[in-house]
């Protein structure tokens, strides 16, 4: 009984500890240090890389293909503008780390186009100061709950019957 | 507002089953073995029931597409003991899974066999597992599920009458994907509110009728007597 559990002692140690070797990066760390204040506060609209964002339910993050539009040749001395041809280089996607996602157990509907097209509301007020970035946030800056959509439901007098958004 | 509700002219109906597969495909439905099948265990949200008059050759065969009747006085709602059953402003009974706690009361409470309470955790082969529906949930283990008019679908169509500044349409914009598969046309949807919609003049017409109407559901589901 006793080596029984030291076995599985022993198995349990060392698949945690591969585990945690090939485990991806911590959640928030992002395969590029964007900034996005040094691209709004240049004008950039935020639909040239959240692309559908006016038209659909998803906003999108931006492929390498995007970035390269502006960046196919250097741009500043930054060595994190740097990475992005290195990216293309080598033929690798930019993996985002997604920090807004609702719980997909809920399955809710959320669309970008009902809200932001159709309700004029402005990204901050469901996002935060995202404009005002100059380094990706760890986490995201506004916990979403479904209080944070029923609130502002009620304020405006949208619809909280459950079926409005539970599907 | 509109009332949907779906109307079934049985004497079109052909019993070809194209609701049936349709509904499974479009509600993520998941699939069960035939020895589970046999054990009960079979999720039909939309279903064909088959009867068979006579002695070959003189046989004939009727069929029921039996989607759930939407009843006006939803039994389900009244025992839901924690408000995951729902009724919508339009009248649409709809589950909220993640609400539900699997009690199992509306599964009881239900005259009419529509809610199905899922026992495992779903599966599907490999090739439906990469067509399941974006826009549907993926239920959970251990709640009921059952139709609720493709209600997803109606969030869709809002949002696009919405975009054009009116409301949903009576009749041809929001159809749940049964109605839109049949090949027979034998279901017929729309808002019986609406006077002008074919489902309204059709669920007036003498030849409908309603699943166990004594009960006091009220079904938005509408039958048309075989003429
Ligand atoms: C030049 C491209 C670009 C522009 C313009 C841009 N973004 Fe982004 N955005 C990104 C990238 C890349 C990420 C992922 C890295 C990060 O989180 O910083 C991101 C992430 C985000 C996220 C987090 C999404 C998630 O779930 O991970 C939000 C919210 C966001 N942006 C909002 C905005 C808003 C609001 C604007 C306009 C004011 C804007 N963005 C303009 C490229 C851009
Ligand atoms: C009413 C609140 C609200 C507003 C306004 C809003 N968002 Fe979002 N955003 C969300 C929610 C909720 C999610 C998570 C969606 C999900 O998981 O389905 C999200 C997710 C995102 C994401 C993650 C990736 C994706 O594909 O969805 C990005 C990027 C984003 N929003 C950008 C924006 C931008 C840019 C704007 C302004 C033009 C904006 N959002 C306005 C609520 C909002
Ligand atoms: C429409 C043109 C445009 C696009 C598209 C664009 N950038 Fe930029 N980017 C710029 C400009 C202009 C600057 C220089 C800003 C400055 O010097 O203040 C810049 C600067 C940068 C920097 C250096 C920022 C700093 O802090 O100095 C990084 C990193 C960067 N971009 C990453 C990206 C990534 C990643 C993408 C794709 C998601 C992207 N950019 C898409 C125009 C663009
Ligand atoms: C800041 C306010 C605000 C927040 C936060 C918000 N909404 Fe909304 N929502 C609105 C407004 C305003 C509308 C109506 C838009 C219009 O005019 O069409 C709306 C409409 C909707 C609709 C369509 C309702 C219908 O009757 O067709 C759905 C679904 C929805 N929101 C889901 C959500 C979800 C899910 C969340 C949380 C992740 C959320 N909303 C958060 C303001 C908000
Ligand atoms: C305005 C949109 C909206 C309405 C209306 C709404 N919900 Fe939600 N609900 C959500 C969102 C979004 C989440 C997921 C939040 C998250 O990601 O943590 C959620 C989460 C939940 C959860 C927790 C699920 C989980 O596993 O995290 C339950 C239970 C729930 N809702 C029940 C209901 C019931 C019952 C009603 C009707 C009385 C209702 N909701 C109405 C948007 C809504």
């Amino acid at each position: 009984m006793r080596s029984m559990r030291m076995i599985g002692l022993l198995l349990f140690a060392s698949v945690a500890s591969v585990l945690l070797v090939t485990s991806r990066p911590a959640s928030g760390e992002q395969p590029i240090a964007f900034n996005h204040k040094a691209h709004v506060s240049k004008g950039l609209d935020c639909a040239i890389c959240h692309r559908y964002v006016r038209e659909q339910a998803f906003a999108t993050l931006p492929t390498i293909e995007t970035c390269l539009m502006c960046h196919s040749a250097k741009m500043s001395d930054n060595p994190e503008e740097a990475k992005i041809r290195e990216f293309a280089k080598r033929g690798e996607p930019l993996r985002w780390q997604r920090l807004y996602a609702l719980s997909p157990d809920a399955a809710a509907y959320f669309s970008h186009r009902r809200h932001v097209t159709l309700g004029n509301i402005p990204c901050a007020t469901c996002h935060g100061p995202m404009a005002e970035r100059t380094t990706p946030p760890p986490r995201a800056l506004v916990r979403f709950d479904m209080d944070f959509c029923i609130s502002c439901h009620q304020e405006k007098k949208v619809s909280t019957a459950c079926v409005a958004c539970h599907r | 507002m509109a009332r949907w509700g779906m109307v079934i002219d049985l004497d079109r109906c052909t019993g070809c089953q194209a609701c049936v597969v349709t509904c499974k495909a479009e509600n993520n439905v998941p699939v069960v073995t035939p020895r589970e099948a046999q054990r009960g265990r079979l999720m039909l949200w939309m279903t064909v029931i088959p009867e068979v008059e006579g002695e070959f050759p003189r046989v004939r065969a009727r069929f029921t597409p039996r989607p759930c009747m939407q009843c006006d006085h939803p039994p389900c709602v009244k025992v839901c003991p924690v408000q995951a059953m729902t009724k919508s402003p339009e009248g649409t009974v709809s589950h909220v899974f993640a609400r539900c706690i699997g009690c199992r009361f509306c599964v009881q409470a239900c005259p009419y066999g529509v809610t199905y309470f899922n026992w495992q955790a779903p599966t599907w082969p490999k090739d439906l597992r990469e067509a399941l529906n974006p826009d549907f949930a993926i239920r959970p283990t251990g709640v009921v599920e059952m139709c609720d008019f493709c209600h997803h679908r109606l969030q869709h169509a809002r949002e696009e009458a919405r975009a054009d500044g009116r409301e949903v349409r009576g009749e041809g914009e929001y159809v749940p994907a049964c109605v839109q598969a049949c090949p027979a046309r034998a279901l017929i949807f729309g808002d019986l509110d609406d006077p002008n919609t074919a489902a309204s003049n059709l669920a007036h017409s003498p030849r409908a009728f309603r699943m166990l109407e004594d009960l006091g559901t009220s079904p938005k589901v509408y039958y048309l007597k075989e003429g």
